[in-house]
């Protein structure tokens, strides 16, 4: 891409790793796994002054048509299994922000005895966003961190 | 480590018989209840049967206040209904001042009251937000959304955060507000009149929006006690009882304010038109409020001394708030003798209108199910805490 | 608070020959407390007569007593039940209480007076432990299903692991601290 103003006919030359990572990374779609306080402030990210929508991203309802799932509240036991289930049916390549202090440790609760303490003791977790509830900016910094991890994937090979 | 017998749902599962479908709105789903599920029993399109099933965000609140002092526990109140934070924050505050002989000054007090009526326009936002978004209306819901925005600058400037606020102490307030926010608010609310304006002519004379919700879910008066319904669904019901009248706190016997009741405005009197209704008169009424303690509130200390072992004398007390969702009591046991609560119950508005369930949505059509029950204005941590 | 003594008093006249006591009188809620045979026919004169009308239910709930022996251990004492109910008339209200023993506790339900009640009841035996005789639905309803133990009372030991998931989390600093 950086070779782009030298080159005063349009023509483009680049990686076919880089051409992917900027094609993929600019339309991640997420499933909407709202559990707890953390929801409201993903909700007011895909508002009008956070717009979460202008990275590309639109909220779906179902997993089998996202590839990122954000986990914003408390996990509880009763809960884990149906998360599992959800993760499983997501397909590949898939991707997982854990936002919330409750969803990286168990947070305030980790007294608790039915609360999971920690999200990543179900599922694989790429990036861990803290706050108690994190600012919609502070959302929107999580997922442009997944952007340039995206970026830097081989994604071609195994 | 998961198997397929453990996502199986073990409440008991008759056999369907005839025509019967099973149909299971699961706790995923993408409405903004939050976490609760409703196995329906289906015939064409009318449920035969409901089996409510809760408990998807149980974290045990109850339990962890046994192993703390008093004044540790305020940041667990917020958690109990994340959308009208500060006032239960007040709820818990007031049940302890009032165990233990505490005096408020009068600036906090004042304080206290602006928090929690502008924490009530915001529950109430989302609340009508939500049914508008169930029933298929998505614009509605933005426009809550944009001026939730609003009111969450203002809690900012006085509470500190914007959600989870943490802001009223045992005595008093956590921090006092700067010179420029008396201002800030009075030009919120200009801005909020007209809101509400360009709200009602956006959806409430709307035609569909009437037909969708008038004479869905007619819950009587003598209906609504029974369940345990109180704040605006006992009220649209017609049963005018509000509990900054009937048992006052603060300084809410000064202030000048009137008390919406259901009347069958488009359909008949307890429906789900009256619920939405209700709940919107009742932000004009708090902008009422809000005006009229900006006009009264004065200089002075916000905090007073409060002992740094607090011990309640021996017993049990309960005492019950006006929360956004309905009555919010905490029933405190104390053994006289540690800094720690020997049990706390708390007892929510959303518990008690989910008992309603069961039987309200016997005979009633699917599209009709999702509307009462986003009517009800229920969030899952108050029924679960 | 509209907690009246005056209330208590004339419930007290009502039950006769059943015996009751009132306590906490100066405090700001008296409790009239009565014994487990009664609860039922308390209940009835409380939602018909037309002196009290009370047809709405506050809250149910319950609290496990204990008591600390002099060696320092735990004496289990049974768990109380506390009924608070309001009028129809001009919502003043009443609190009852009804103490279990701490074996086998149970009581007489109250969900075919009340609608309400049969969630508050079943709170109370999943955190609990309390039986309700002649419920119509008693089932565990915070909990999973297969939950060991009921988690409110005060000899409730956790386990380490539900279904595989374990109940704490490994901490990393463990393993450098110095004894």
């Amino acid at each position: 891409m950086s070779l782009y103003q030298e080159l005063p006919e349009n023509i483009l030359i680049t990686s076919v790793d880089e051409l992917l990572g900027w094609g993929r990374k600019h339309s991640l779609w997420w499933l909407m796994f709202g559990l707890a306080c953390c929801s409201i402030e993903l909700m007011h990210t895909g508002g009008p002054r956070a717009d979460i929508e202008r990275f590309g991203s639109a909220p779906r309802g179902t997993p089998r048509q996202s590839d990122l799932i954000i986990i914003a509240g408390t996990l509880t036991y009763k809960m884990a299994s149906r998360l599992k289930l959800l993760y499983e049916q997501m397909a590949e390549p898939r991707y997982v922000i854990s936002m919330g202090s409750c969803s990286n440790c168990g947070g305030l609760f980790d007294r608790a005895y039915s609360v999971v303490k920690g999200v990543d003791l179900i599922i694989p977790v790429d990036v861990y966003l803290p706050g108690c509830p994190p600012r919609p900016e502070a959302l929107l910094e999580a997922l442009i961190m997944l952007q340039k991890k995206i970026q830097k994937e081989k994604f071609l090979r195994k | 480590m998961i198997t397929e017998k453990d996502v199986q749902s073990r409440v008991e599962i008759t056999p369907l018989n005839g025509n019967e479908i099973l149909v299971n709105m699961g706790p995923h789903h993408p409405s903004t209840h939050g976490v609760i599920r409703f196995i329906l029993y289906l015939d064409g399109e009318i449920c035969v049967r409901a089996v409510p099933d809760v408990g998807y965000l149980h974290r045990s609140i109850e339990k962890i206040a046994e192993g703390m002092p008093y004044s540790f526990f305020m940041p667990y109140t917020d958690r109990v209904d994340y959308v009208a934070a500060v006032n239960c924050n007040l709820g818990y505050a007031l049940a302890v001042e009032q165990a233990a002989g505490l005096e408020v000054p009068e600036r906090a007090t004042w304080l206290r009251m602006l928090g929690s009526e502008l924490n009530r326009i915001n529950s109430h936002l989302i609340g009508v937000g939500a049914l508008a978004m169930d029933v298929g209306a998505t614009t509605p819901f933005v426009h809550a959304i944009r001026e939730r925005e609003y009111i969450m600058d203002l809690l900012e400037i006085q509470t500190g955060t914007r959600m989870n606020n943490n802001y009223v102490r045992f005595s008093g307030v956590c921090q006092d507000v700067p010179q420029d926010f008396f201002s800030k608010t009075e030009k919120f609310l200009n801005h909020f009149d007209l809101f509400l304006g360009e709200f009602d002519r956006l959806i409430s004379t709307n035609k569909i929006f009437v037909e969708r919700l008038k004479n869905v879910g007619i819950v009587t008066g003598d209906q609504a006690l029974s369940y345990s319904f109180s704040g605006p669904n006992l009220r649209a019901s017609g049963i005018g009882h509000d509990l900054r009248r009937l048992d006052p706190y603060c300084f809410y016997p000064d202030m000048d304010f009137d008390i919406p009741q259901g009347v069958g405005i488009k359909g008949t009197v307890g429906d789900s038109y009256d619920r939405y209704i209700v709940r919107i008169e009742e932000m004009v009424e708090s902008v009422k409020i809000i005006r009229q303690i900006l006009s009264k509130i004065k200089e002075g200390p916000i905090q007073s001394k409060v002992p740094k072992k607090l011990v309640l004398p021996e017993g049990e007390t309960y005492h019950r708030t006006e929360a956004p969702r309905g009555e919010l009591g905490f029933h405190i046991v104390s053994d006289g003798k540690s800094t720690s609560p020997y049990r706390i119950k708390i007892r929510t508005g959303s518990f008690a209108s989910m008992t309603s369930l069961a039987e309200v949505f016997k005979g009633m059509m699917v599209a009709d199910v999702v509307a009462y029950f986003a009517s009800l204005d229920v969030v899952a941590p108050e029924v679960d805490r | 608070m509209n907690f009246s003594i005056t209330l208590l008093e004339k419930l007290a006249q009502e039950m006769a020959p059943s015996t009751s006591e009132i306590i906490q009188r100066e405090s700001k809620m008296p409790i009239l407390k009565i014994d487990a045979k009664d609860l039922r026919k308390v209940m009835l004169i409380l939602r018909d007569n037309p002196v009290f009308e009370m047809k709405y239910i506050n809250n149910i709930s319950g609290v496990h007593l204990t008591a600390i022996k002099e060696d320092g251990t735990l004496d289990l004492k049974g768990v109380e039940v506390l009924y608070v109910l309001s009028s129809k008339l001009d919502f003043s209200t009443i609190a009852i209480r009804v103490d279990l023993p701490e074996v086998n506790p149970e009581i007489d339900t109250i969900d075919d007076l009340f609608v309400s009640a049969n969630w508050f009841e079943r709170e109370i035996y999943d955190l609990l432990g309390v039986n309700f005789i002649n419920s119509q639905d008693l089932r565990r309803i915070m909990l999973p299903d297969d939950w060991q133990g009921h988690p409110l009372r005060r000899d409730y030991k956790e386990n380490a692991s539900y279904n595989g998931m374990p109940t704490t989390r490994p901490n990393e600093l463990d393993a450098i601290r110095v004894e």
